[in-house]
């Protein structure tokens, strides 16, 4: 509400309410339509030449109505095999990434679609089931790829646990774990067969521990370790391999200390070749010793039934070292041990393999994006 | 059926689009003629304009009324034309008149007509300078004719908007015309006093 002007000179305020009323500066001009009188000379020579630029406009000449169809027409006919895509451009960039329709569009009314347009979320339904799957594949490889990559740790077998229980295993020899288990009995079930197999490779392993504990004692070499009962403990390479040949080919140990004469060697010789051999391999043999006493602990302590004092264990350990590259002794130390070696070399399997499982994520990838190309 | 015309137009049907420019095209004409300012000329923006809205149909987004997005297509269409023309026709009298070229003198009645025709170029011209939003009101109520009510519908503003604007115009055409017509007048003074030494 404003307030109305009090009048010059007038103290009296009612005097305002019956001054003139002071024009307002911001008078619009009239409508049009009802044009009034121009206010001033200058909007008077104005409104005149408003008027007249407004009464100038020339009838529309018939030649325009005729030229521009002319021009829609020829335009639409030339651009009639690519119009669809020149036209329809902003429709068909609309993909996965966009909405169907821009935010101010309306969808074609039922039946006003023409019959050779694909609507494109009909288009984009058909396009995603394979990608979609090829998409989700690839990721999957990908991270597997790139877990095995960079930790391939993670996919390691778990080393076998170093404990006094026979434990068994998985090996790299597909072989061996089945026989062992088929040879390892259930937990507290009693096999008299196994017990007797057993007797009979401790008196084996016995008989070859007496052949070799007198092919030691004829050469010159140190004296045989002597185990807790005091039976002789073949220590050298040597005498190991000899009692396994001995062994494999079924001969009858000869107990006398002329055995080696017997294979056509003289003691002497073999002796010295022993030395010599047995000084060269001095770090080998002590690293076999302390394998050796790892493995009669073990043996001891795995099979209670067993004399851990026999010489027995001694030569059997040693042949599952020779043959399986076994740390541990026993049945199931033996299945076990045969992981060790293969282990160091599986980190540099799955490397390679991750490698490959990346490459080929990626491939499915790139497949998968020209595939949605070719569709759209 | 203004909607399914605009929608089969937007498909590219050109029948569709003759008979939906059928009832705007003297909407264009009178556009293109306010812009320019002679027959040929608005002919020819005429035709570029109705190329235009045939092209850039399919992003009609039927957010505003067909009307006023036909009038904003022409408009810019010929602002566009106005634009490449001043390029082209910026050619000096002096070396025309050089080469033998002599413009009529004006004589009494055919002065008259040349200081009117004069006079509605500046207008024109000053129509022209406004700024975009007083100029589309100005040319839809001054010269269209058309309600202050249609002018805010077809622009998409209220009435008070649109009053407000050509209030805004007018004033800035009263004063470019005032300065137009004293300059003028001093020159013709300057004219007479010359003609009269000589």
């Amino acid at each position: 509400m404003s307030r109305p002007q009090q009048h010059p000179g007038s103290r009296n305020p009612a005097d305002a309410l019956h001054a003139a009323p002071q024009p307002d500066r911001t008078v619009f001009p009239p409508d049009p339509p009802e044009a009034a009188a121009p206010a001033s000379p200058s909007d008077a020579f104005l409104d005149q030449a408003l008027k007249a630029l407004a009464g100038e406009v020339p009838p529309m000449p018939e030649a325009f109505s005729v030229a521009w169809r002319q021009a829609v027409r020829a335009e639409a006919s030339s651009a009639a095999p690519g119009a669809a895509p020149s036209r329809e451009a902003p429709e068909a960039e609309h993909t996965d990434e966009m909405p169907f329709m821009s935010p101010g569009r309306q969808p074609f009314p039922s039946g006003q679609l023409p019959a050779n347009t694909v609507p494109v979320s009909a288009a984009r339904k058909r396009i995603p089931g394979l990608r979609r799957l090829l998409t989700t594949a690839a990721t999957v490889l990908f991270l597997l790829g790139g877990t095995m990559l960079a930790r391939p740790s993670l996919f390691r077998k778990p080393a076998a646990p170093v404990s006094s229980a026979p434990v068994l295993s998985q090996s790299e020899d597909p072989a061996l774990p089945l026989q062992a288990a088929q040879m390892i009995p259930d937990a507290g079930e009693e096999m008299p067969e196994m017990e007797e197999a057993t007797e009979e490779a401790a008196e084996e392993v016995a008989e070859e521990a007496a052949e070799e504990v007198a092919f030691a004692g004829t050469s010159d070499a140190a004296a045989p370790s002597v185990d807790s009962a005091g039976a002789a403990i073949p220590e050298t390479e040597e005498a190991l391999e000899a009692a396994l040949f001995a062994a494999d080919m079924g001969a009858v140990p000869d107990e006398s200390p002329a055995f080696p004469a017997s294979l056509g060697v003289s003691a002497d010789m073999a002796a010295g070749t022993f030395a010599a051999e047995t000084d060269a391999d001095a770090p080998f043999e002590a690293d076999m010793k302390a394998m050796e006493a790892e493995a009669l602990s073990g043996t001891a302590a795995a099979k209670g039934d067993a004399d851990p004092s026999s010489p027995a264990f001694g030569a059997r350990e040693k042949a599952a070292v020779q043959e399986n590259g076994v740390t541990d002794a026993g049945i199931g130390t033996a299945v076990s041990g045969g992981a060790d070696a293969p282990a160091q070399s599986l980190p540099d399997m799955i490397r390679p393999l991750g490698l490959i499982l990346m490459l080929l994520a990626a491939g499915l990838l790139v497949f998968s994006r020209r595939k949605k190309r070719g569709k759209e | 059926m203004d909607e399914l015309l605009i929608r089969r137009a937007q498909q590219g049907d050109p029948e569709a689009f003759e008979s939906l420019m059928g009832g705007l095209e003297s909407l264009v004409w009178r556009v293109c003629w306010h812009y320019t300012g002679s027959r040929e000329d608005a002919a020819d923006c005429g035709q570029e304009a109705m190329l235009k809205l045939w092209r850039t149909l399919p992003s009609f987004r039927f957010d505003c009324a067909f009307e006023s997005w036909v009038y904003r297509v022409a408009a810019s269409c010929c602002l566009d034309w106005l634009r490449k023309r001043k390029k082209e026709a910026a050619v000096p009298l002096e070396p025309l008149r050089e080469q033998g070229y002599d413009p009529p003198d004006p004589a009494d009645g055919v002065e008259k007509q040349a200081l009117r025709k004069e006079e509605l170029g500046n207008l024109r011209q000053a129509i022209l300078a406004l700024p975009e939003d007083q100029r589309d009101a100005l040319i839809l109520t001054q010269l269209e004719g058309r309600s202050y009510s249609e002018a805010a519908s077809l622009l998409g503003t209220t009435e008070g908007t649109v009053k407000s604007r050509v209030n805004r115009a007018r004033l800035r055409l009263k004063a470019q015309l005032t300065d137009a017509r004293e300059l003028s007048a001093a020159a013709s003074v300057k004219q007479k006093e010359r003609g009269d030494r000589s």
